[in-house]
């Protein structure tokens, strides 16, 4: 094994909670208490603090938690130009976020993850930190379209954009990246190009690419998978049982697969032994793929689980997955590098 | 050419988190109903101001259509967060473990309140229309372990949901009835076969004006069985019909309509004069009264963008 990862790498989807503490700076920033500079010491602090759980629960390929992130569609639209916000949407409930307008051409400016990447991997324990990015037909998904002919116009320039950070990310180094496609399968008669929307805004990034996809309607989306240009999905499944098993085998998924083994939406943690036997029966069920081509991952980002729970529910993961790669006979080499050429 | 509200309108956050304290135990009735007031008698406001003709108080109090449902009849207990069809906005499923009942003193109290404020503050001529969640859409968004069948669920809301409308009907002027599911082809079929017989017993007794709003979905192939329902008001999204306009024509001749020609789903703005055009053709083919509003309830969009559409439509009027 000559990238350092050990059988069924272990990692994490991004988003990570924030420390309270944070929370108070960013509320006496937008007070006007503190200035720019609080902020941005406290968002590298808590860099550091969410590296440092990683390491602690003893996840291979960490993030840096997505701790500049306040929503996943309002961050780039907030950077990337074409987009204005006039409010608040409600979601559910009390529950509300910023959802964009899409007023005139995207277009990508600065690059917008690349310090938050350098910073994060100057203080990475691991060589394998992954960046996420929001997939190009979530941002669409997610933004009023005011200025394009129609939603799937918006998407290709989006890929573009998108495409053009993916490059600048590579270029400084990232040697995971995730596209983040939670909305892909909510419209099913959208999947058809949505796919190639996404396949669009990964041409030429020859590292690793992972593609995430959660709650929902699976078998929209699992036809299409094998037409997507990425070299791993992980997806939410515990949160399902495992049901969505059978549609991965049925229709023959060739991907490494990222096993959700942690559910995001409750604070019960997960035993090991129960993360050791969802992961033995998943390996089992869908022996048409090598044993290599499995990771492991909580179903989503962890961010709205307290702290101590994240924490302790990584712990698990990790944990669970060690009783399993004892069993695993040698020889499995997950790989570290792209296995498609794009 | 008449002009309308839908349902509910985008709810401020602080009036979001006092209806969740309340429901919590955790703030005062009397000031969460004074707040309502105000933000109420705000809407109406600009509805006066955009001499709209059916407005409705904006329904505050509720988190969604699902849950004011659940204010009329029994809901028993609510489950997850669902996904409020195609759309980013979710509700609390009710789930039914015993018999539909009307429980209508809330959605009374509220309606009372949303009356008092209306007849302070209205435009000429204005009428003042209550929502209700058609039994359609309510037997399909809910989860039911009692009567085990849909149509069952439907026959029983609707017979509850009459009672309720028999003794609101005195404070409004007329029912909005939004019933979605009536178009969407991933209903219970069964279900949708039914829907003139469930509509019978929804109304019985009831005199007051009655409209039946459906969104998101148009299904063609049931025009013919959606334009005989007993209803007097008969409401299609024209966002999703828009292609569709030829197949509906047929239906129409002496019938009142209302289209949903706001996009209460997009803040791109509409064309007064698309609207104004697309009026006019339901007249042309003997529509007896075209009422124009927004294709579904607004919370979908920043409550400034909402706003703006009502008064566009107030310009639609006028021009
Ligand atoms: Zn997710």
């Amino acid at each position: 094994m000559n990238n350092g990862l050990p059988p069924l790498p272990t990692t994490v989807i991004g988003s990570y909670p924030r420390p309270k503490w944070l929370r108070e700076v960013i509320r006496l920033r937008s007070l006007g208490r503190f200035n720019d500079e609080d902020l941005s010491e406290a968002l590298n602090d808590s860099v550091q603090v969410v590296l440092r759980d990683h390491q602690v629960a003893g996840v291979d390929v960490p993030t840096d938690g997505e701790m500049r992130r306040d929503e996943m569609v309002e961050f780039f639209a907030e950077r990337l130009g074409g987009f204005m916000f006039y409010g608040p949407v409600r979601v559910w409930g009390p529950n509300y976020y910023r959802k964009p307008s899409v007023v005139s051409k995207v277009r990508h400016g600065e690059p917008m993850l690349v310090d938050e990447f350098r910073y994060a991997s100057s203080i990475s324990y691991s060589p394998y930190l992954k960046v996420t990015i929001t997939g190009p037909y979530t941002m669409a998904d997610w933004s009023y379209n005011e200025y394009y002919k129609s939603k799937e116009e918006l998407a290709h320039d989006l890929a573009k954009a998108m495409n053009s950070e993916m490059k600048a990310l590579v270029e400084s180094g990232a040697k995971i990246i995730q596209v983040d496609e939670p909305a892909i399968h909510t419209h099913r008669e959208e999947v058809k190009w949505a796919v190639d929307v996404v396949n669009e805004s990964i041409k030429g990034i020859n590292v690793k690419v992972v593609l995430h996809v959660c709650y929902g309607d699976y078998s929209v989306i699992f036809p299409h998978l094998n037409e997507i240009q990425v070299d791993q999905v992980n997806l939410a499944l515990k949160n399902y049982e495992y049901e969505p098993i059978k549609l991965l085998k049925r229709y023959k998924v060739e991907k490494e697969i990222g096993i959700g083994v942690i559910d995001v939406h409750t604070n019960r943690v997960e035993t090991k032994e129960e993360v050791a036997k969802d992961l033995n029966r998943v390996i089992r069920y869908l022996d048409y793929l090598s044993p290599d081509k499995f990771w492991v991952n909580p179903d989503c980002g962890l961010k709205l689980r307290p702290r101590k729970v994240a924490l302790e529910k990584l712990k698990s993961m990790v944990a669970g997955t060690s009783v399993l790669r004892e069993k695993l006979k040698g020889g499995v080499e997950p790989s570290i590098g792209p296995t498609i050429n794009r | 050419m008449k002009t309308a509200l839908l349902g509910s309108f985008p709810r401020p956050r602080l009036l979001s988190k006092h209806v969740q304290q309340f429901r919590g135990g955790k703030f005062p009735e009397d000031k969460l109903m004074a707040e309502i007031s105000r933000i109420s008698s705000r809407l109406l406001g600009l509805a006066k101001e955009a001499a709209i003709d059916y407005v409705t108080g904006g329904n505050f109090l509720w988190d969604d259509i699902v849950d004011m449902a659940c204010s009329q009849v029994t809901c028993h207990e609510r489950n997850g967060l669902m996904r409020f069809y195609e759309n980013n906005f979710y509700y609390r499923a009710p789930v039914l473990k015993g018999q539909l009942e009307t429980r209508d003193q809330e959605y009374l109290t509220l309606t009372r309140l949303f009356r008092s404020q209306f007849d302070k503050n209205h435009a000429e001529g204005a009428k003042l229309k209550s929502s209700l969640l058609g039994p359609i859409s309510f037997a399909s968004l809910s989860q039911d372990s009692y009567y085990n069948d849909r149509v069952e669920v439907a026959f029983a809301y609707s017979k509850a949901l009459n009672r309720s409308m028999l003794n609101v009907q005195e404070v409004v002027d007329a029912f909005e009835i939004q019933d979605p599911s009536i178009f969407d082809r991933r209903a219970d079929q069964k279900l949708r076969s039914r829907v003139s017989e469930i509509y019978q017993s929804l109304v019985g007794g009831v005199t007051k004006e009655k409209h039946l709003i459906t969104y998101f979905f148009l299904d063609s192939s049931s025009l013919k069985q959606f334009f005989d329902l007993p209803v007097d008001v008969f409401g299609l999204d024209m966002i999703e019909g828009r292609n569709k306009m030829r197949q509906i024509y047929p239906f129409v001749k002496e019938r009142r309509v209302y289209l949903g020609v706001l996009d209460s789903r997009t803040t791109k703005m509409e064309r007064v004069s698309s609207i104004k055009r697309m009026a006019s053709r339901f007249s042309a083919k003997g529509a007896s009264d075209v009422i124009v509003g927004f294709n579904s309830f607004t919370d979908f969009i920043p409550e400034i963008v909402a706003s703006r559409k009502v008064r566009l439509l107030g310009k639609v009027k006028k021009a």
